[in-house]
């Protein structure tokens, strides 16, 4: 009974505060500040025909570094744990319906990751969610098969090669225009073609492995706390 | 007011009213088999149904949507079978008026 007054309440209380804000409100009818400035001079900046890569990408392109080393941290402590603390009994064996679609499921999943990857200045999408198309893919080869993943230097040095491409490409521009990831370093190219954009495609490109690896890297430090059978 | 288009709301509000049933059914059912039933079946086909109407509106995207419709039929029920498998294995998920339990009978047998 209490609960139920409680929660009326809690309900009452936000909706007051949703019509209070939403009275307010007006639909702005053009963009302002840095929104105009964007669109106005975002693709003729960049070359990115995908305004929200080229913010992510080029115009805040050191928050999107913060992100990767944000992401990178994340998975290191999953990793620190789950080898500290073994959990369950081994991997159950996966049932025929689910070993048959991770037969043929992976590849196309794959083919889709990397679309997205390289189309993030074309359309939307770009390094993280295409990184996460790709590790879904993983997993999923990993949960249609009954064995424990043993040690992998190859995801650690994709991971590691990635991130310091990242940095590299930061540095070059920082050198060859005298600003840390300088977008324009490559030309520019015509907008819409899929070689354009500067570094943005290249930079994309780290994001996906670097995501996709650490993410893979989680699925499999997971299945290996599982221990043996 | 062609007939394709009068489908293609027919379609859509189909497909959502499924989709809807789903939600509802995930919040009413008792236990985490009856919800998954609920969340699985109905959403399957009322994202079909809502898919198909979506490309008779617009019938240059048909393809696109045809693969995604591929996607969902190979995807949803097979993850939704792996996750009612692991909730099998795990005894407390059990539900108390649970009477006939092939799978359990099956593992049985192979043992």
């Amino acid at each position: 009974m209490i609960r139920t007054i409680v929660g009326l309440a809690i309900v009452l209380i936000l909706m007051a505060i949703l019509i209070t804000v939403v009275d307010d409100y007006t639909v702005p009818s053009a963009l302002s500040g840095v929104g105009e400035s964007y669109t106005e001079t975002g693709v003729e900046d960049t070359g990115s025909v995908n305004l929200v890569t080229a913010v992510v990408v080029a115009y805040r392109g050191l928050d999107t570094l913060g992100e990767v080393v944000v992401l990178f941290s994340a998975s290191t402590a999953v990793v620190l744990i789950l080898t500290l603390i073994p959990i369950g009994s081994g991997p159950t064996p996966p049932s025929s319906i689910v070993s048959f679609t991770a037969g043929i499921l992976p590849s196309a999943i794959i083919l889709f990751g990397i679309y997205i990857i390289t189309h993030g200045h074309l359309s939307p999408g770009g390094g993280f969610p295409g990184g996460a198309v790709v590790a879904s893919a993983f997993l999923l080869v990993m949960l249609g098969s009954n064995t424990v993943p043993g040690k992998s230097k190859f995801l650690s040095s994709i991971e590691s090669l990635a991130g310091l491409t990242f940095g590299l490409l930061g540095f070059w521009g920082m050198f060859a225009a005298g600003q840390f990831l300088n977008n324009l370093v490559l030309p520019a190219g015509s907008p819409g073609r899929i070689i354009s954009a500067g570094i943005i495609p290249l930079i994309s490109l780290a994001i996906g492995a670097k995501v996709a690896s650490e993410l893979s890297g989680i699925f499999s430090s997971y299945r290996k706390a599982g221990g043996e059978k | 007011m062609s007939f394709t288009f009068i489908l293609a709301h027919v379609l859509t509000g189909l497909g959502a009213l499924f989709l809807f049933a789903s939600g509802v059914g995930v919040f009413r059912m008792p236990d985490v088999f009856n919800k998954m039933h609920a969340g699985t079946k109905a959403t399957t086909l009322g994202s079909i149904l809502f898919l198909s109407g979506l490309g008779l509106f617009e019938p240059s995207w048909l393809p696109k949507l045809l693969l995604v419709a591929v996607f969902i039929v190979l995807t949803n029920p097979v993850s939704s079978h792996a996750l009612a498998r692991a909730a099998h294995n795990d005894a407390s998920e059990k539900p108390d008026n649970l009477v006939i339990d092939d799978l359990e009978e099956s593992k049985g047998e192979e043992q």
